[in-house]
This record gives C-alpha cells, sequence and structure tokens, in this order.
C-alpha cells in the first residue's frame, strides 16, 4: 500500500472560523461557505504557507489493510486528509480532488511542484448552478430530443474540473507558389476568341500563432476539449494552488512533445488558408508547392476550467462540457425516433403541400 | 306641336347629313382601271357585278389599277385610297384589289368587317388564286375571279366560323384532358418531392444534436497585427488564344406596327382606320 502522503496535501482554512475555504468564481476570491468571509487567493496562500511552516504535528494512522501491488502502488497514491484523518486515494494525475469523508476539498500540491507548475491559470467565471442552468437551456430548441431525455433529465454528476492544457507559440514562416489564369473572351462577327493568361503567384509572409491550446489529459477526449474552445487566455493568472480549491483537477499526462503534432496541424492549415486568401482576382487558382518553417517556438502549460455534467438515458450516460470561463456548451445528445419520425412526416406534408402548389401553378394550370 | 317640329327637323337635319355621304360612296366607281388595263367592255362587266355583290352583301368590291404608287408602300396606298374613297364616305366595309404594273405588286386591302371574313389565308388563297393570270396579263378574268373569290369567302364565313368553333372546342378538349393528366401526375410527384425535401430540415435538426466537433484550424489565435505578408509577387508567364466558330439560329421577326390575333393581323393607316390584308409580287 502506498504510504500516506501527509504534507502533500493543502486544505486552506479559514483564519475566521477555521472551515475550509473555496475558490468563488462570482468573485474570483476565496470564499469560506461558513462564515462567507472572502480572502484573496495570493495573500491566503501566502498566510497558509507561513501557518504550514509552524505545524509540528505529525498524527498520521497507519492502515491494516492487505498489501498494495506494485501495479496499484504506481497507479495510484494515498494522501491522509488533514480535517478528518481519512484516507484519499488518489491517481496519479489528480492535482485537486475531495475529501471522500468529510467532503473537504483538498489540493495535492506535489503534482503542481518544481518542474510541474502550470504557468498559469483561467481561473473559473461561472458556477455549478450557471453550469447546470446553461444545460438546461442548452437543451432548448432541439426539436428532436427525445421528451423524456429533457424532460426527465437529472444531471447524475457535476463537476467542475482543471484541466491541463499546453498552449503552443510560434511565428510561421509560411511560403506558397501557385498557377493562377485569367481569361478574357471577346467575339468578332461568329468568331469567338478566348485569351487565358498564366502567371505564377509566390506569397510568403510570416503569422505569429499564440497560445494555440492542445489538451494535455489523456483521460479527457480531446475532440470535446477542442470543441470547448476558445478560451480568452489575457484573463489566465499566474498559477496559485488556491485556485485549485473546491475543484477537481489533473496534472498533465500528455507530454508537450507528444501533443505538437496536432498544434502544427492546426497552425499549418490556418497559416495556408491565409495566404491562399491573399490570391485574388483570377479565373482559376492550384497550389503549386508549400513549406511552413516553424521559428521561436515556446509552449506554456496551463490550467483551463471545464464543467463536467454527466447524465444518463435508457440506461447509457451522456457527457457534457462546459467551458468554466465563457459558458460555451458542447455535448451530443440522443435522437429521439418517435420525435425524428414526427417532424419528419410535418416537414414532409408541408414540403408536399408546397411542392403541389407550385407544380399546380407552373405546371397543371 | 312645337317639338314634334323641331324633332322633325332635326331628322331631317341629320339626314341631309348622312345621305350625301352614303350617296358619295355609292358613286365611287368600284372598277378603278388607271393603269389601263381592260377594256372599256371589260371594265363595265366588272364594275356591274361589283356593285351587284357590294349591292348583295353590303361590302365594297373595289378594283384598282395603277401604273406606279409614287415610291409609296402598298399597303399605304390601297388603305389610303380605300379610306379617302369610302370608309370616310361611310361605306367601311370592303375589300379592295390593288395591282401596281412597275413595282409589281398585288395587294389585297381589307376593312370593316371584312378583315374577319377575309382572314390571312383567305388573302393568300385569292392573291394565289388570280396571280397566274395576272402574270399572262389575263386581267379580266384575274379580277372577275377576285370577286368570286372575294364573295366565297363572305359565302362560307359562317362555315368557316362553324369549324373554327369546332377547332377551338377540340382544342379546348384537348387542353382539359392534358390538364386533368397534370393534375394526376401533380399529386404523385408533389409528395415524392415532398418526402425528400423533408430530410433536409430534419437533417438540421439532427446535426444539432451533435456539437462535439475538433476545431477545423487556429485562426482565433492570430489576429489582423499577427499576420505579416513578406513576399506577394504575381509573374506574367504567358498567353493563349483559342478561337470558336459560333452557329447562328435566327429567328424570323413580325413587321413592326403590326398586330396579329388568330388567322389575321391588322394595321392602321394614315386615316387611323384599321386594315387588314397583304400583297405578294406577281
Amino acid at each position: 500500500m502506498p504510504k500516506p502522503n501527509h504534507p502533500e496535501i493543502i486544505e486552506y482554512k479559514c483564519p475566521c472560523c477555521g472551515g475550509i475555504v473555496e475558490f468563488d468564481p462570482g468573485s474570483q476570491l476565496m470564499k469560506c461557505p461558513f462564515c462567507d468571509t472572502t480572502f484573496d487567493p495570493v495573500a491566503l496562500q501566502e498566510k497558509d504557507d507561513v501557518l504550514n511552516a509552524e505545524q509540528s504535528d505529525g498524527m498520521q494512522w497507519q492502515a491494516q489493510a492487505e498489501a498494495w501491488t506494485d501495479e496499484d502502488s504506481e497507479e495510484l497514491d494515498l494522501y491522509s486528509c488533514k480535517s478528518c484523518g481519512g484516507e484519499i486515494i488518489a491517481g496519479k494525475t489528480t492535482g485537486a480532488t475531495h475529501c471522500p469523508f468529510c467532503g473537504n476539498p483538498v489540493v495535492l500540491v506535489s503534482r503542481f511542484a518544481g518542474g510541474l507548475k502550470p504557468d498559469c491559470v483561467i481561473p473559473f467565471q461561472l458556477t455549478k448552478e450557471d453550469a447546470k442552468q446553461k444545460l438546461r437551456e442548452f437543451m432548448k430548441g432541439k426539436r428532436l430530443l427525445p421528451r423524456l431525455f429533457s424532460k426527465e433529465n437529472h444531471i447524475d454528476e457535476v463537476k467542475g474540473v482543471y484541466v491541463p492544457f499546453w498552449l503552443f507559440q510560434a511565428d510561421a514562416d509560411t511560403e506558397a507558389n501557385f498557377h493562377a489564369t485569367r481569361t478574357r473572351m471577346w467575339r468578332v462577327g461568329n468568331v469567338e476568341h478566348t485569351e487565358t493568361s498564366h502567371y505564377r503567384l509566390e506569397r510568403r509572409g510570416t503569422f505569429h500563432f499564440e497560445n494555440v491550446p492542445v489538451d494535455g489529459s489523456s483521460q479527457m477526449e480531446d475532440t470535446l476539449m477542442e470543441s470547448l474552445e476558445p478560451f480568452d487566455v489575457s484573463q489566465a493568472k499566474d498559477f496559485q494552488t488556491a485556485y485549485l480549491s473546491g475543484y477537481y483537477a489533473d496534472k498533465y499526462d500528455v507530454t508537450a512533445e507528444e501533443t505538437m503534432e496536432r498544434a502544427n496541424e492546426r497552425i499549418k492549415k490556418t497559416a495556408m488558408e491565409t495566404i491562399r486568401g491573399t490570391v485574388s482576382g483570377y479565373g482559376s487558382v492550384s497550389t503549386e508547392s508549400t513549406s511552413i518553417q516553424l521559428e521561436n517556438q515556446k509552449n506554456r502549460y496551463a490550467l483551463y476550467p471545464i464543467w463536467l455534467l454527466n447524465t444518463t438515458y435508457h440506461g447509457k450516460s451522456y457527457h457534457f462540457a462546459m467551458n468554466g470561463q465563457t459558458g460555451k456548451m458542447v455535448g451530443n445528445m440522443p435522437t429521439g425516433r418517435k420525435e425524428y419520425w414526427l417532424w419528419y412526416l410535418l416537414y414532409a406534408s408541408v414540403s408536399s403541400g408546397i411542392a403541389w402548389l407550385i407544380l399546380y401553378l407552373l405546371y397543371v394550370r | 306641336m312645337k317639338r314634334i317640329i323641331l324633332l322633325f327637323l332635326a331628322l331631317l337635319l341629320i339626314s341631309a347629313l348622312l345621305i350625301p355621304t352614303a350617296a358619295a360612296a355609292d358613286d365611287e366607281p368600284l372598277v378603278i382601271d388607271n393603269a389601263g388595263l381592260l377594256t372599256s367592255v371589260e371594265a363595265q362587266a366588272l364594275q356591274e357585278s361589283a356593285e351587284a355583290l357590294s349591292a348583295r352583301h353590303g361590302v365594297k368590291f373595289v378594283i384598282l389599277t395603277t401604273q406606279n404608287m409614287d415610291g409609296q408602300d402598298p399597303r399605304d396606298y390601297a388603305n389610303d385610297y380605300y379610306d379617302h374613297h369610302f370608309t370616310l364616305k361611310g361605306a367601311p366595309d370592303g375589300i379592295l384589289l390593288l395591282y401596281a404594273i412597275e413595282e409589281g405588286d398585288l395587294y389585297i386591302s381589307t376593312c370593316g368587317s371584312m378583315i374577319e371574313m377575309a382572314d390571312e389565308d383567305v388573302v393568300d388563297d385569292i392573291l394565289y388564286g388570280i396571280v397566274g393570270d395576272i402574270r399572262r396579263q389575263d386581267y379580266s378574268t384575274a379580277f372577275s375571279r377576285f370577286l368570286t373569290f372575294a364573295e366565297d369567302a363572305i359565302e362560307e364565313y359562317p362555315e368557316r366560323v362553324e369549324a373554327q368553333k369546332q377547332l377551338e372546342e377540340a382544342a379546348r378538349q384537348r387542353e382539359k384532358e392534358e390538364r386533368q393528366r397534370r393534375l394526376k401526375r401533380s399529386f404523385i410527384i408533389a409528395p415524392i418531392i415532398g418526402l425528400l425535401v423533408g430530410f433536409l430540415p430534419v437533417s438540421l435538426s439532427k446535426s444539432s444534436l451533435t456539437t462535439v466537433r475538433p476545431q477545423d484550424g487556429a485562426s482565433e489565435y492570430f489576429g489582423p497585427e499577427d499576420r505579416r505578408m513578406t513576399v506577394t509577387r504575381d509573374i506574367f508567364l504567358y498567353t493563349n488564344t483559342t478561337t470558336r466558330v459560333i452557329q447562328e439560329h435566327r429567328d424570323s421577326g413580325g413587321g413592326g406596327g403590326s398586330s396579329s390575333g388568330g388567322s389575321h393581323s391588322t394595321h392602321t393607316s394614315s386615316s387611323g382606320v384599321t386594315h387588314g390584308g397583304h400583297g405578294i409580287k406577281v
């Protein structure tokens, strides 16, 4: 069994009442849910560091249980809750979670220590209630959504998660050559002349891309994460573990090198589209050659706020995600068979009526 | 009593105004051989025949020959002659045959009720029926046949009208049957179109249930100030030219100032009177 790692856990205690404080998206401050006192995250962190230094008690419980296998030990870490002493079993990538016994939010600081520390974090701007409300709005007006799904839909779980992202920055020196034609036609008597002029178009430009995000967590579906874009990185803060309190957080388990390919793919597509957009005034354009050289590449490690919502319908789980900064909601929903055919028949009937009217006016009469 | 006298005087005045014009139209010769193509006997015989036919049918039958038309169009020449000598003198219904020797124009002008009775086809039949005699310079026969053909046209008019009515009725019946067929077809085609078109909005609604999609590029992550073009060069290489001969399809157009309706076309003379008819070259 993994050894409990007591010192690696941080709980931010309220200096007024001793309750565990959490980050509040509404005020962008740390807030005690018991006495409603608010604190600046940075100040609280500093105060907590001082308090931690003073602590000297080492009350630890030695659990008597079957020994963990080496495999388990590799995948899991065991922590001891500072509030209730309960054991918190966390995956290797878990950075912030809740104690399963007392429910207090805890931050596993070792996950973000040293070189693993994120460069920045976008704090949550929207609350759990906002996420639930957005989901209800998201389902509104969806004609083919089974009525029971939206009517009886009860959200199984709503989790605020800081997802690790790699942000790529580079100057894309892009070069492309095109073959283009321009055609002119004129007529003399009954002879039509067509003159085709051929051109070689050379284009070269440098495009500066900044903060192109790629999901750094293997547990999060890449397409789902991309669907939540864009995030406004200008609102990002320097990383403080205090921002994680009250939420779940993962550290990256996909390295920057592994995600680079996807960033390059996206940068190349946009760079090529941009350079192609500078060509105009020709009848036909075909690409002869292209090349992209990346310069001044940099990457940063960031945590983005995402609300994950799960619901179950007919025994199947449906996952929704909301951008915790902008409120953009995404998720795939089921199609109701009854609703599909009812709407299809309605559309087909109306279309038939209109088609018959047009036929009557233009063909029958 | 005074009123009765006034009414009588008014009627007398109207009669005095009308009778001289009617008499004037009646006094006009119906065979005017200005070109001198007929002998006096022939001219007299034709005049008598034309008068008899005119009296019988209430339509003027006029034959006009001329050496030349002084540069005038045969249509205007014939129409103006008829208008000045007959229409304006109270005889608006008539048919006039004009032959201008120098120009070689043989022209028939119809006026009033004769426009309907001698339609385009009838005028054609008359012209081509007599042109052979004209070419043979057998003018008396040609003009005599003109009178016969013109009278036939009047007598056969009711039959033609009846035949036309039957044709129109048959056409209406065919049209009605065709419409029924099209109506039946529309009841089959419309639902097929509806079933196909119905898929479009329902597919759009279905696609709105799927919002998890990968990003297409990284356009969100660079702005206008982040793009700097260093080379923008368009180099002209060469030009090639191809030629193609276009086949023309020309449609024949109708003459200006004319209108057509059914099988006859009409035009307006300088007097403002509507005429029918047309001509051929001899």
